[in-house]
């Protein structure tokens, strides 16, 4: 009996925290350059990613999981990744060399890929950072662009989030892991561009 | 009563019916009128950290899919045709590799597990990508990002976080099975594509991307394919067909096949393309690099930083020459010569190097032994050839004026008590780009600063400027062609002194030290 109260009791100060605390963090962390005339991307592929972190795995990690999201993503048709890497391959562009690829190349690619335009980033950070000085929760920082098949800019983001933006209850919803946090980042983007016309399949 | 309650092994019986038919519900289960086949590929492995957990986590995904009611291949089935492909990247298939596994395994569908993120320690965590993709086509239809952490398994009302490293394995397990349970039926009906491509290719190497007109350039391309006759490929190069042949090359890996291809007789950039005749006497292209058809040389230009002089007929530069290849529609440089002779056309610096050119070249008026050459014209000449082997040249005079004796003097003269700088220019190659007279006093602390663009005849001295101690001047130039030049110190303060001594007494010497201006 004296167990059920005090788990009832556990309830009701949790409940009250929670009013005092307040929830999820708040705060901008998108800052879109303002999109050039509507342009629909249906099909895209998504380039290799541009490492400018410390740490070697982090566009394996970030580029591995946005495809993985993007195939998630029903309203968004992805290529083959591997098919976008032996075209890069054969017409002997390196990944450092996506930025400064001409227009003529990119609309090659597009046309042997069957795709609409492509999303083409860098990531900028990936860290670990302390979320209340004991716990270290990832932080990525990713600016990306979203291309038509000519290489021309419909937009670009520079999007960055940490584990702790996420906190919605006291120490809950916080995301602890760089796979996780870079899935949710991918999936606020892609809800980002179908708000904004820039991508998405259905008319 | 017992006679109503089913034996066991009925209840199992009827167990076993009703999950069938909960899983041949539409939009439940994968109720299709043909079942997918589902091919688990090899779990990659990108992570950092530990190992060992592909190979547990491939048998119990490939238990748990199973256990789902899905239709698997036999994992050692795709072992061995994943192995028989030599698949660069287990992750990740193309769509080549995807039909290719699909009709050897009679599969609909191929699986691809990775694991991207596994940390151990006191907060372990595991990161997992799931991604399928239609066989026939190899479009990916379905992907679900799952992560475990322990760290986020937090206590609440008395449950304690399981930090233990197989416990996550365990549950991704599990919860595995059950994403797997939730791909939309409609991602497994066959997908509609426009043209299934039932080859990969990538070049290997051609000769040279750079050729004459009509020239030859003998192109390595890898075919992997499923059409067992080579000969319903070509390669394709200004609307001429070239055929292939397997490379006899000693230790040469299979697939590898060589065309000599022959350049078209207009210049232009040209694609050269695979022509493939599929069975419905349809073609597909693919392309497959570039080769730009050349006439004739390529036009050199050579820019100099050499400056025209009114004094003489060529460009003058002192110290360091820098000289910039200019090349309308550049091209590949196979190699180039620098050469520069001297005014009896005897050469006296060679230097030949291969590859592209470089954006400048730097010349020191200095000799191929190092030794500073006389001032004099020189002719600096630029030699390349190119990689379809046109030539060209390039050449220009200059006059090299050693700037080793004095471009300036400065001297400091006294009259009537009035005191003033005289400055003569004794540059004969330039006119004075800039000059600055410095006066400092014995620590070297600049007290004043003169500074002007043509150099006058003569400073007078501010009358401001006193001091206790003795004072230098000096004087610094800079010509048009870069040539610069300090003169020496001059005490200035000290001649002054002994000046008074001869002119007027010895007072005068001790008296605070005052500039005069005027004259």
């Amino acid at each position: 009996m004296e167990q059920r109260i005090l788990i009832v009791a556990r309830i009701v100060i949790l409940a009250l925290l929670c009013s005092i605390v307040g929830c999820a963090k708040s705060g901008e962390y998108v800052y879109t350059a303002a999109p050039q005339l509507q342009a629909r991307l249906c099909r895209v592929a998504l380039l290799p990613l541009l490492n400018e972190t410390e740490n070697s795995t982090a566009s394996t990690l970030c580029y591995r999981t946005m495809v993985t999201e993007l195939m998630a993503a029903p309203q968004i048709q992805v290529c083959n990744p591997a098919d976008m890497k032996n075209v890069l391959r054969r017409r002997q562009i390196y990944p450092s060399e996506i930025y400064s690829a001409p227009a003529s190349i990119l609309e090659g690619m597009a046309e042997e890929l069957e795709v609409d335009g492509y999303i083409r980033g860098k990531v900028l950070t990936f860290t670990q950072e302390y979320a209340d000085g004991k716990t270290k929760v990832p932080h990525i920082a990713l600016q990306l662009e979203l291309l038509k098949a000519d290489g021309s800019l419909i937009s670009q983001v520079f999007y960055t989030r940490g584990g702790d933006d996420y906190r919605s209850l006291m120490h809950y919803g916080v995301v602890y892991s760089y796979t996780e946090l870079a899935a949710r980042m991918t999936r606020e983007l892609i809800a980002k561009w179908i708000q904004q016309g820039q991508i998405g399949c259905n008319s | 009563m017992a006679a109503v309650i089913p034996s066991t092994s009925v209840r199992l019986c009827i167990y076993i019916w009703v999950a069938a038919l909960f899983l041949s519900v539409p939009g439940i289960g994968f109720a299709q009128e043909s079942r997918p086949v589902i091919a688990l590929l090899p779990v990659a492995d990108f992570s950092t950290g530990s190992s060992m957990w592909d190979q547990e986590l491939q048998q119990s995904l490939h238990a748990a899919l199973l256990s789902g009611g899905l239709n698997l291949v036999a994992p050692e089935r795709v072992l061995e045709e994943v192995r028989a492909l030599r698949l660069r990247d287990l992750g990740e298939a193309d769509r080549f590799s995807c039909r290719q596994l699909g009709i050897r395994l009679g599969c609909t569908h191929l699986l691809s597990v990775s694991i991207v993120e596994s940390v151990g320690g006191n907060a372990p965590s595991l990161g997992l990508l799931l991604q399928l993709y239609h066989a026939d086509s190899g479009i990916p239809v379905w992907g679900v990002t799952r992560t475990y952490s322990a760290a986020g398994q937090i206590a609440l009302l008395g449950l304690q976080q399981d930090a233990d490293l197989n416990h996550l394995l365990r549950q991704a397990t599990a919860d595995l099975s059950s994403s797997l349970r939730s791909i939309p039926s409609n991602v497994l009906i066959p997908v509609v594509t426009r043209a299934t491509q039932n080859y990969a290719v990538e070049v290997i190497d051609c000769s040279s991307s750079l050729v004459r007109c009509g020239g030859s350039v003998r192109c390595r391309i890898k075919i992997r394919t499923e059409v067992a006759d080579i000969s319903a490929f070509k390669l394709e190069l200004g609307g001429k067909d070239f055929a292939l042949q397997p490379s006899a090359e000693k230790g040469e890996q299979r697939d590898i096949y060589v065309a000599l291809l022959e350049a078209p007789a207009e210049p232009g950039v040209y694609p050269v393309r695979l022509k493939h005749a599929t069975v419905e006497s349809a073609l597909a292209y693919t392309t497959v690099t570039q080769i730009e058809a050349v006439s004739e040389a390529a036009q050199l230009e050579l820019e100099s930083s050499a400056v025209a002089d009114a004094a003489h007929s060529v460009p003058v530069f002192s110290r360091r020459l820098t000289l910039r290849p200019r090349m309308q529609n550049k091209r590949l440089v196979e190699k180039w010569t620098f050469e520069v002779l001297d005014s009896r056309k005897n050469k006296v610096v060679s230097q030949q190097s291969s590859g592209d050119l470089p954006a400048a070249l730097n010349w020191a008026g200095i000799d191929a032994r190092r030794y500073p050459l006389a001032s004099g014209v020189y002719t600096v000449k630029l030699h390349i050839q190119d990689a379809a082997g046109f030539s060209a040249s390039a050449s220009t005079e200059v006059y090299l004026h050693q700037a080793q004796e004095e471009l300036a003097t400065l001297e400091k003269v006294h009259k009537e008590g009035k005191t003033a700088l005289l400055l003569r220019n004794k540059n004969s190659i330039a006119e004075s780009h800039s000059w600055n007279v410095y006066i400092t006093d014995s620590k070297d602390n600049e007290l004043y600063k003169i500074s002007g663009t043509t150099m006058p005849a003569k400073i007078i001295l501010p009358e401001s400027i006193a001091h206790d101690q003795e004072l230098f001047c000096q004087l610094y130039v800079q010509d048009s062609v870069g040539n610069r030049f300090w003169t020496k110190t001059t005490p200035v303060g000290q001649y002054i002194a002994a000046d008074a001594i001869e002119n007027e007494n010895i007072e005068v010497k001790k008296q605070k030290f005052v500039w005069n201006s005027g004259f």
